[in-house]
């Protein structure tokens, strides 16, 4: 037969792969080491050189808005990277200076914040502590002393005094004109008397008439000075307690003026601690009496409830205290905070309260830092999924980053839902680098919605998934081996382990010249097979133990691929996989399910008859088909008509479907399947059965790269061994995906024995002539196709359709226009 | 012990005097709660003074008011209102201070001169309770000075604030009326804590062996401070500086630099003046 002289003609112009292009192996004997254990430690990641060189970079620009974004896969060593860069970094530069919080006695809800030396605030603080105690008990005594109550009796005395010689002085001149001052019920009166008694209204009446004048202005005038008297009792009663209080300042200051002087000379370098200690020694002066009243004048409480003497501040010894917010006595260098949980409140700060008789009161010890604070003068580290998950946390943080001072208010302040006087804590100067780390995608959002985001984080630091392999990739990545098995306290691994690994490591990144370097994914196969040596009692991981953690990890998975494979066996899904059948062809698809990958034939099919010249996705019909499965479906009515009817009416209807799915298809891999259906049913060729199909095409009929290349293999090839490898098994992939192949050890030498075929495939007409094992044919000079070849077959279909239309009057494909 | 025959325990009934003021209501208060401690009767005496009626009928009776300095005139129908709502209130503070402190008590209205209806009343009582003189008050005070001057039995001066309480002071300067006065602050102490403290005058031997024989066997704490005379200005100093809650001391005691009257007005402690 011609056609089967064109398979064999084809057949040896298409080679299946050699085993050796189907893995690439890691050779234990170039390895240079007996264990990982002989290896030291890496000083730097690797691959990632343009994410560290951003990274340093960031971190040295001292500018606003050079905030880091560390962009990359989870997995990536970016946390460890940043961590790594930022405390080597941070150790070479100087500590930040404490930060403390102290009452505001003018204005006890702005409290005042305190810069102080780094190890200073915790000092101040017990300093301050100690003074209180101090002052507990000499106040009381100072006032207790006898040289206090004796003056306190002579002023008090002087006041009554003063007010008795007014009295007196008036009274003896009352007297000398026979008159008396008396104390009536309400105030005081003048009256004339005799022999100490008042003169009766018949006595006064025997007076003479002048007598009684005078005696009437006399008592008249005597008033005058009395009410004038009695006019400045205020004023000397005010003076009176003036003076009391001028003593009891005085007695307040000798008690404690030596004690606050000490701390003053200690503190003398400080201006603003200083300051600060004067007003505390006024507002002792001012509150000596609660000092005066020792431990009564501590907290009071109701039914054992502490409530705060004062309403509007602190109380009286808390207002005394020192909250330090940030202590940097035991800190070398500058802070590298991490926050976890980066809430509103955790990055800003809060204000506590304490509920007191149903009441919540506050003061400037209830101050709380937050992580800003804590990272002011170093560098702060996020999430910013949980950022961005946390309400209101990104704002903040933003508005921290772009005034460069830091506010601590609850939301409720900031956000104006509440009234209440709460604390306006003073703003605290800001300077802190952020680092942000997250996802790709986060990145790319916000600098799209975001147009804070551009000017604050102007440093992305972006982190790569995979390595390239080289030469010397290999004992660099045993390296990285070497330091994560130590960092875990793991097993060491020997030479053949660690070349397992690394091929994995191939495997991971999809290709096979690259390695992935998702540290996590790598730090999860060495702790597995770490167990597995363990419970094998081996002191080294070996090869055998790293290939058990591979497999175990696949059994665990591997459930629904399983039950695939099951239903294909016992011929549930319909998977030839020997045999020729025209307009069907072995698709091949990958499952995703968490982290496990797998590949597995499907059967798509086609028929064509006579049409407007389209090609219907059934799953696009059906609302399963996603978009790129559409787009792929779409450009092989492009191919046909560029190809076979550029002069003519494509007058063709076919219908492409994958059978026996359920769930949506997307993806364009099996877009030449598709064609090859549609190819075979037009021409009426049929295909081989046993070779399965992946590929996208394109319109000039150019197979394409996909991903997932070595499950799809493995998934046929797993059908085909469970029914029996006849040999003339194999997959047809895209020539271009050639460097991603990493198959599985078991698939690679049933290749090496013939048992199983890899064909790299350029071009529909390649694909189609492995197929179907008839030349695809080319055009001659004539512009025609050799007889009996695919494309001739196809072409005279559609030329045969075309008049067919012509003829039933079918409207064209450009007919539409003409309606 | 030599027991005298006068003692706390002879106090059956105590006689205040009353008024609406605040040094008033506090002497009353005071007094209240030593009648309990000493299980005695109040008798409360309200004096409407003469003096004040008088002075309401003279035609150009004014007053000026001690709040405001305001001049305005005075009747006699006024101040008899004044006098009886004046009246009415101290009866009511008497019988609130006697129900609280668990005393029996009476109360009378009388009209008179101050002193002689005071001491009218004093017969009938075992002592005569009197809140010291505020500023101003002369003839307050002049009563204050009377009663102390004539009055035949013990006299409680309660100054402004002042109640019966430690530390307890007495003077004994060898006279009949001092070892009273010891005998009723050795009773005070012994009921009070336990503290007394004593300032013996002239220092003889027989005085001091006096003391000692009185207080044999009392149990106290005496702190023992000898003078050689009872010198107003050092006594003054001596009560200051011990913080005396209570002086107690014989009503013929011979002061030095100034008479009893001015001794006492100098001094914000209960004052329990024995004869």
């Amino acid at each position: 037969m011609p056609a089967m002289a064109g398979t064999e003609k084809f057949m040896t112009a298409i080679k299946s792969l050699d085993a050796g292009a189907l893995y690439a192996r890691s050779d234990p004997d170039r390895l240079t080491f007996d264990t990982t254990a002989d290896l030291p430690d890496l000083a730097e990641i690797v691959g990632q050189p343009r994410a560290t060189e951003a990274i340093q970079f960031g971190i040295g620009i001292r500018r606003d808005g050079f905030n880091l974004f560390i962009l990359g896969e989870p997995g990536t060593g970016r946390h460890m990277v940043t961590r790594q860069y930022l405390e080597r970094r941070a150790a070479t530069e100087s500590v930040p200076h404490d930060w403390c919080y102290v009452n505001n006695f003018a204005q006890p809800y702005k409290p005042r914040a305190l810069r102080l030396p780094a190890g200073t605030g915790a000092r101040l603080r017990d300093d301050m502590a100690q003074l209180m105690e101090d002052l507990r008990s000499a106040i009381p005594a100072a006032f207790e002393s006898e040289e206090y109550r004796t003056r306190r009796q002579e002023l008090e005395q002087g006041l009554k005094e003063r007010q008795e010689q007014a009295f007196e002085g008036l009274r003896k001149e009352a007297e000398g004109h026979g008159i008396a001052l008396i104390r009536t019920p309400s105030g005081m009166a003048f009256a004339p008397t005799r022999k100490d008694k008042v003169l009766s209204p018949e006595e006064f009446q025997k007076l003479s008439e002048a007598e009684q004048k005078r005696v009437e202005a006399v008592v008249t005038t005597l008033e005058e000075q009395l009410a004038r008297i009695i006019h400045q009792f205020p004023q000397w009663r005010r003076e009176g307690q003036q003076r009391i209080r001028d003593l009891d300042s005085e007695v307040t200051m000798s008690a404690a003026g030596h004690l606050i002087d000490e701390l003053r000379k200690k503190y003398a370098p400080l201006p603003d601690v200083v300051h600060y200690l004067d007003e505390v020694q006024e507002a002792i002066i001012e509150n000596s009496d609660d000092f005066r009243r020792g431990e009564e004048g501590g907290e009071m409480t109701l039914l054992g409830i502490p409530i705060s003497r004062s309403v509007s501040g602190a109380s009286t010894w808390r207002q005394f205290q020192v909250n330090v917010l940030v202590d940097h006595g035991a800190t070398r260098g500058a802070p590298v905070i991490y926050e976890d949980s980066p809430s509103y409140q955790t990055l800003v700060g809060r204000v506590e309260h304490l509920a007191q008789m149903g009441a919540l009161v506050t003061d400037f010890t209830l101050i709380k830092p937050g992580a800003l604070l804590r990272a002011n003068g170093g560098y702060l580290v996020l999430d910013v999924r949980k950022l961005l998950m946390q309400p209101y946390a990104w704002e903040g943080l933003k508005r921290a980053l772009s005034s460069r001072e830091l506010r601590i208010e609850s939301l409720g302040q900031v956000l104006s839902l509440v009234s209440t006087v709460s604390l306006e804590p003073e703003p605290i100067p800001l300077d802190v680098k952020i680092v942000l780390v997250g996802e790709r995608l986060f990145y790319y959002l916000l600098y799209h919605y975001d147009p804070d985001f551009r000017e604050l984080f102007k440093v992305a630091a972006d982190f790569e998934d995979d390595m390239t392999r080289r030469e010397d990739s290999d004992m660099l990545y045993a390296r990285l081996v070497a330091t994560l098995a130590r960092r875990e306290g793991l097993l060491a691994l020997d030479r053949a382990a660690c070349a397992r690994v690394i091929e994995q490591g191939a495997r991971m990144a999809e290709d096979a010249e690259k390695l992935s370097i998702r540290l996590r994914d790598i730090s999860d196969l060495l702790r597995e097979a770490d167990h597995w040596a363990r419970t094998a009692r081996r002191d080294v991981i070996g090869g055998e133990d790293v290939q058990r953690a591979l497999d175990a990890k696949v059994y665990r998975s591997d459930r629904v691929r399983e039950r695939l494979q099951e239903e294909i066996q016992r011929g549930i899904l319909l998977i030839d996989t020997a045999g020729e059948r025209t307009g069907q062809v072995n698709g091949l698809s990958v499952v995703l399910l968490g982290d496990f990958m797998f590949g597995h034939p499907n059967r798509i099919t086609a028929r064509v008859r006579l049409g407007k010249g389209e090609v219907l996705d059934i799953q696009r019909e059906i609302e399963l088909g996603g978009p790129i499965h559409s787009k792929g479906v779409l450009i092989l009515a492009g191919f046909l008509g560029a190809r076979y009817a550029a002069g003519r009416p494509l007058s063709l209807s076919a219908s492409v479907v994958f059978e026996q799915t359920y769930g949506e298809v997307e993806g364009d891999s099996a877009s030449s399947a598709e064609l090859y259906a549609l190819l075979s049913a037009l021409a009426e060729a049929p295909v081989k059965q046993s070779l399965a199909v992946t590929g996208s095409v394109n319109q000039h009929g150019e197979i394409q790269a996909i991903g997932g290349v070595n499950e799809k293999i493995e998934g046929f090839f797993d059908v085909c061994r469970a029914r029996g490898l006849t040999g003339d098994q194999g997959v047809l992939i895209p020539a271009a995906n050639v460097k991603h192949l990493m198959l599985r050890h078991d698939l690679v030498e049933a290749c090496a024995q013939g048992k199983f075929h890899v064909y790299p495939v350029h071009t529909v007409d390649e694909g189609i002539e492995l197929l179907t094992g008839i030349p695809a044919g080319e055009r001659d000079d004539q512009g025609l196709f050799p007889d009996n070849t695919i494309n001739q077959r196809v072409e005279v279909k559609l030329l045969v359709l075309a008049e067919q239309a012509r003829a039933f009057g079918t409207p064209l494909e450009t007919g539409k226009d003409g309606e | 012990m030599n027991t005298p025959a006068t003692s706390t325990s002879s106090i059956r009934r105590i006689l205040v005097a009353l008024d609406a003021s605040a040094s008033g209501m506090a002497a009353l208060e005071a007094t209240a709660a030593f009648a309990s401690r000493m299980e005695a009767q109040l008798l409360g005496l309200f004096v409407e003074d003469i003096n004040l009626l008088r002075l309401a009928a003279l035609p150009f009776a004014r007053e000026v008011s001690f709040l405001s300095a305001r001049t305005r005139r005075l009747g006699g129908a006024e101040m008899e209102r004044a006098l009886r709502a004046q009246a009415a209130l101290a009866q009511a503070a008497l019988i609130a201070a006697a129900e609280r402190e668990g005393v029996n008590c009476s109360f009378r209205v009388v009209r008179g001169e101050m002193i002689a209806e005071l001491l009218a009343a004093a017969h009938e009582a075992d002592l005569v309770a009197i809140g010291v003189t505020r500023p101003g008050d002369r003839r307050a005070a002049s009563t204050v000075h009377g009663m102390v001057g004539t009055a035949p039995g013990s006299l409680l001066l309660l100054p402004a604030d002042a109640r019966i309480r430690p530390p307890v002071m007495a003077i004994y300067d060898g006279s009949a009326a001092s070892m009273k006065a010891l005998v009723v602050a050795q009773r005070l102490a012994q009921m009070d804590g336990g503290m007394l403290t004593l300032l013996i005058s002239g220092g003889a031997a027989h005085v001091r062996q006096e003391v000692a024989e009185q207080l044999a066997g009392s149990g106290l704490v005496v702190r023992y401070h000898a003078l050689s005379d009872l010198d107003i200005p050092e006594l003054v100093q001596s009560i200051r500086k011990e913080a005396v809650g209570t002086l107690v001391l014989g009503g013929d005691i011979g002061l030095k630099r100034g008479t009893l009257q001015h001794f006492l007005e100098r001094i914000d402690c209960a004052v329990l003046l024995v004869r």
